[in-house]
């Protein structure tokens, strides 16, 4: 690698990294894990290059960050290979990782929110997180998670459904 | 209270999953340990040393084409004023003296036609035509028309030009101014 290429890497890891971390804590929810899963993506791409050449740097990054986090967790790579094959099939929406009773112990909202986010389930999670990035339509989006654009979209509406649900569930308590 | 909830979602995910402070530092501190074997010194050296031998090798043979180049190509301009111009071109030493072994007739036949041609003077640069200079026309004027005592003579002089011109004494006679005769009066 040149000294020039060097350079634009390092400008790649100061501008994308916490975009990648970002994605690989949507896949994973765990900090360590989805830190190592940035360095191995940056690792990836600084043996084997190419990113120079991608259209939509996010989206290609998105790709591979994906893939590295899915291969990780024998669970959710199940989980992934499934939803390849049948890009409807979703689970149920119910979730106890994170009841009203526990969440009404954070004080930050937005650890509340995180905790909801937290506990959706694995394939309304990942493409939620993903739409909060600009850069990132719905049909990129797809072809990151192997899924078409209108599940993606599906998805989507249905995670922020469940989370208004128990934003209300939690409001009502209180309003009672 | 939708809309509080969207606003609410929305900021929650502008924040959601943000990495430890030190990410980038601690991501290019993975790619420099893996940079380093890149730059074995073992490899360093050998490519130095493949460098340099490179660098000689063009030197070499860039010297030798120049050396032979200057050799072959020096070429004497003759004087315009000479009578009879010719290019002389000084040979390649080596076409000169080029030797040739004989293994048959044929061979040798071939060889000593090269030789032959390699004897002759190479004229790469012929000489330019100059018009003759007033003095040189005067010259030719006079060996066309002077006769075969003058032109011997002009010739005998011009073999003591070097010569320390001689001047002989300057004599002035006295020159014999007659009286002058003084007019009759009443003759204007």
């Amino acid at each position: 690698m040149t000294s020039s290429e060097e350079a634009a890497f390092t400008a790649l890891v100061e501008r994308q990294s916490r975009f990648v971390f970002r994605v690989a804590y949507a896949v994973l929810k765990n900090a360590a894990d989805a830190e190592d899963v940035v360095q191995e993506t940056f690792l990836k791409l600084y043996r084997k290059g190419g990113w120079q050449n991608a259209k939509n740097e996010r989206a290609f990054l998105a790709r591979v960050t994906w893939r590295l986090a899915v291969d990780r967790g024998p669970r959710v790579a199940e989980w992934a290979g499934s939803s390849r094959k049948d890009a409807d099939g979703l689970p149920d929406l119910a979730s106890t990782q994170a009841g009203p009773e526990e969440t009404l112990m954070a004080a930050d909202s937005h650890t509340l929110v995180h905790s909801m986010i937290d506990a959706l389930p694995f394939e309304l999670r990942v493409p939620l997180v993903l739409s909060a990035f600009d850069d990132l339509n719905s049909r990129e989006i797809g072809q990151i998670l192997g899924v078409p654009e209108g599940t993606v979209r599906t998805r989507m509406q249905r995670a922020r459904q469940l989370l208004r649900q128990k934003l209300g569930a939690l409001k009502e308590p209180r309003d009672a | 209270m939708p809309d509080h909830a969207d606003r609410l979602i929305d900021a929650a995910l502008s924040t959601y999953g943000d990495a430890d402070p030190g990410l980038e530092g601690r991501v290019m501190a993975r790619v420099a340990g893996e940079r380093r074997p890149a730059f074995h010194p073992g490899r360093m050296v050998w490519a130095g040393l493949v460098t340099v031998a490179a660098t000689l090798l063009l030197l070499g043979v860039f010297l030798s084409l120049r050396s032979r180049r200057s050799i072959g190509t020096q070429v004497f301009i003759p004087h315009p004023s000479e009578q009879t111009p010719k290019a002389e071109v000084r040979m390649d030493p080596r076409d000169a003296q080029r030797t040739v072994k004989s293994r048959g007739p044929q061979r040798r036949q071939q060889a000593g036609d090269r030789s032959a041609v390699a004897a002759l003077p190479k004229e790469e640069m012929f000489p330019i035509p100059q018009p003759l200079s007033p003095e040189e026309l005067a010259l030719a004027q006079f060996a066309a028309q002077a006769p075969k005592a003058e032109r011997k003579s002009f010739i005998r002089a011009q073999e003591h030009l070097d010569e320390p011109i001689r001047i002989a004494a300057i004599r002035i006679d006295t020159t014999q101014i007659p009286p002058l005769e003084s007019p009759p009066l009443g003759s204007n």
